[in-house]
């Protein structure tokens, strides 16, 4: 007897489909994915982050219960300040770029193409067809729910 | 911080009025140093109950550890209660330091929850929503006063009227309560000079407050107070009757009451008997329309209908009443405590204004006597009433009959005493129900039957074949009608139809033809 086997979907994505940042594919395709995100943060954040180490982690503490998780620390001050700050999404920004930052200040909540286009001010299917290109851009990838 | 919903409904279908209650209301009463409506106390006290109950479960909590509040620092072995997760309590079994670039000084303390899972929660953390108070859900149904008077108000208040009324410092009148001991004394002067008013006024009604000013009642306390206590003062005193509605306070002089509404006319009078209300009650909704009888329950409030027209029996025209049924209580005024209600009919024709009275205790409107003799009105006439465009006032008219002469039951009483009914020709004013419409030429002897309780005397089921006997015999088939049967028994004595129906279904001489039609068995017959 053979083992099921978890293959990639092959049904056409449409407008609807959704995205998200799928960090996991990103990490292992990308071993400068972190020094990326660094970029991205904010210049207090840089200067914190500074002499730390890459890997380190931080006691995230949920804004309703006071319930302390540990996190990666990079992603989560990114996602939770940097990408909040009012100028971390610039009008003028090519698309991809917009897109990924939209998912990193939304907390990487999956979008589809058309509520993205609303985002991006461009045409749904311009953006799906952008997402969906030969090359995955910093880890844009189809949301698949486990 | 929101608090679990506070009290369930069962707390308030237990609801019991505690001493506790009785203190918080008496000083309430003290403190306000005016008379309160029921309502009112109850709103109160409903809000107070609510206010404990808040305290009580914040110190029930409280014993269980102490609340976990992020701004705090907790040490090992400190037991905590966490409102954010269900009220879930746990002990602290580890403290570190904490690290996050957006809290300085933060410090994580491990929890071992009751369940035994071990969870992290931060401490010394100044900027956090749980730092703030514990509160409870203002939109919480369950502690909004509104919400439970809508859904238990009934219930309440009843529960709260009993406790009070057990309590002989407190005194209520129309429908508001005051501690007797604050009350202001009323002279015996100031109440004869009252009485004088109102015999002066054909015996009233008279506002409290015209009453006040006519006889120069003035004190240095409030007025509501003052008035309050010359309520008493005038409820206490037997010479006097509160006859207002609902909401107002009008005084009569008893002994210048119609003697109807003083004691109920011996044509009214019934002593109910027993009987199966289950096994009649399909029978009773086949009545045609118009039928309402006081000593019945089955006609539900016609909340929606602006007008009903009631279908007289003898007894009501004979007395110059008409029924207060369920369904005419919605449209007749009604009182706290007043067990007398007196009002204003108006003759929606002639626009002729005359008195009438409200026996609430004993189910019966008066004031009509004339306006039957008036109007020609007859056993089985169709009384239209209706509100008025004034509270407190009632339009009654009835529609001219298209005919001036019909053939009817008429009622003949022989020298016996014993009854008879013939179809004969009579005049007839007002539209009537053909079922109980009824002729009674003589009066007089029909009168001399009721005040020697004839058909009193004897068992109920007697006068019941009795009548069916003779009713029988105005047709080939002797079938009899029960609405025909119930308007006919009423003419000697006083029956309500749920009776008649019950005695006709049980009675072995009698057979049921189907409907309400039924005759004597062929044996009997």
């Amino acid at each position: 007897m053979t083992e099921p086997v978890n293959r990639p979907s092959f049904v056409r994505p449409t407008v609807e489909t959704l995205f998200h940042i799928d960090f996991a594919w990103w990490k292992d395709n990308d071993s400068n994915w972190r020094i990326f995100l660094q970029s991205y943060l904010c210049e207090k954040h840089q200067e914190l982050f500074k002499n730390q180490a890459d890997d380190v982690v931080i006691d995230a503490v949920d804004p309703v219960t006071a319930e302390v998780k540990q996190v990666d620390g990079l992603l989560h001050e990114l996602m939770n300040h940097c990408a909040k700050q009012p100028e971390f999404i610039d009008e003028n920004m090519p698309l991809v770029a917009k897109v990924f930052r939209i998912f990193l200040a939304n907390g990487n909540h999956p979008l589809n193409a058309m509520q993205l286009s609303e985002m991006v001010n461009r045409p749904a299917l311009t953006v799906l067809t952008t997402l969906t290109g030969p090359q995955i851009y910093k880890g844009i990838r189809i949301f698949q729910e486990e | 911080m929101i608090a679990p919903a506070l009290l369930n409904d069962n707390y308030w279908t237990e609801f019991k009025i505690e001493p506790s209650d009785i203190e918080f209301i008496y000083n309430l009463l003290m403190e306000k140093a005016e008379p309160l409506p029921s309502a009112v106390l109850l709103r109160e006290l409903i809000s107070h109950r609510i206010e404990q109950q808040k305290i009580s479960m914040q110190q029930r909590t409280k014993d269980k550890g102490v609340y976990y509040l992020p701004k705090e620092q907790f040490e090992k072995g400190d037991h905590l209660l966490f409102p954010a997760l269900d009220m879930c309590t746990g002990k602290v079994t580890a403290v570190r330091d904490g690290f996050n670039p957006e809290f300085e000084n933060l410090k994580v303390i491990e929890v071992k929850m009751d369940s035994g899972e071990i969870r992290s929660f931060a401490s010394n953390l100044a900027d956090h929503a749980l730092n703030t108070a514990y509160e409870f859900n203002e939109e919480d149904p369950s502690q909004k006063p509104d919400a439970i008077l809508a859904a238990h108000g009934d219930l309440l208040k009843s529960r709260l009227s009993d406790a009070l009324k057990s309590h002989d410092d407190l005194v209520k009148i129309a429908g508001s309560w005051f501690p007797r001991s604050l009350l202001v004394d009323i002279s015996v002067g100031h109440l004869n000079l009252a009485e004088a008013v109102l015999e002066e006024a054909n015996g009233g009604p008279i506002a409290i407050g015209e009453l006040m000013k006519q006889i120069e009642l003035e004190s240095d306390v409030d007025d509501k107070l003052l008035e309050f206590s010359f309520d008493l003062a005038l409820q206490d005193d037997k010479r006097f009757d509160e006859v207002g509605p609902a909401g107002e306070t009008l005084w009569f002089l008893h002994d210048m009451e119609p003697d109807d509404v003083k004691e109920t006319p011996v044509f009214l009078k019934y002593t109910p008997k027993e009987y199966s209300h289950e096994s009649v009650q399909q029978f009773l909704e086949m009545f045609e329309g118009n039928l309402y009888d006081e000593w019945e329950t089955w006609d539900s409030p016609h909340l929606s209908e602006k007008e009903i027209s009631i279908s007289l029996i003898y007894p009501h025209w004979r007395s110059g009443t008409l029924p207060l049924s369920n369904s005419l209580k919605q449209l007749f005024p009604t009182a706290h405590e007043a067990p007398r209600v007196n009002f204003t009919f108006t003759d929606s024709y002639t626009q002729k204004k005359f008195p009438g009275w409200v026996v609430r205790n004993q189910n019966y409107i008066c004031g009509l006597t004339d306006w039957y003799a008036d109007h020609e009105i007859m056993p089985g006439s169709l009384i239209k009433v209706q509100k008025g465009s004034q509270p407190g006032e009632i339009l009654i008219h009835y529609d001219k009959s298209r005919q001036n002469k019909e053939w009817l039951k008429t009622v003949l009483i022989g020298s016996d005493k014993g009854i008879v009914f013939a179809m004969l020709k009579h005049n007839i004013n007002a539209e009537f129900n053909e079922r109980m419409a009824i002729a009674i030429p003589d009066v007089a002897a029909v009168d001399e039957i009721w005040s020697n309780r004839i058909y009193e005397k004897e068992p109920i089921n007697k006068t019941i074949l009795r009548i069916t006997r003779e009713l029988a015999k105005l047709n080939p088939q002797g079938q009899v009608h029960a609405q025909e049967l119930y308007a006919a028994v009423n003419v000697v004595r006083r029956c309500p139809p749920g009776l008649i129906l019950a005695q006709l279904l049980q009675e072995p001489q009698i057979a049921h033809l189907g409907d309400l039609y039924f005759r004597f068995s062929e044996k009997e017959a």
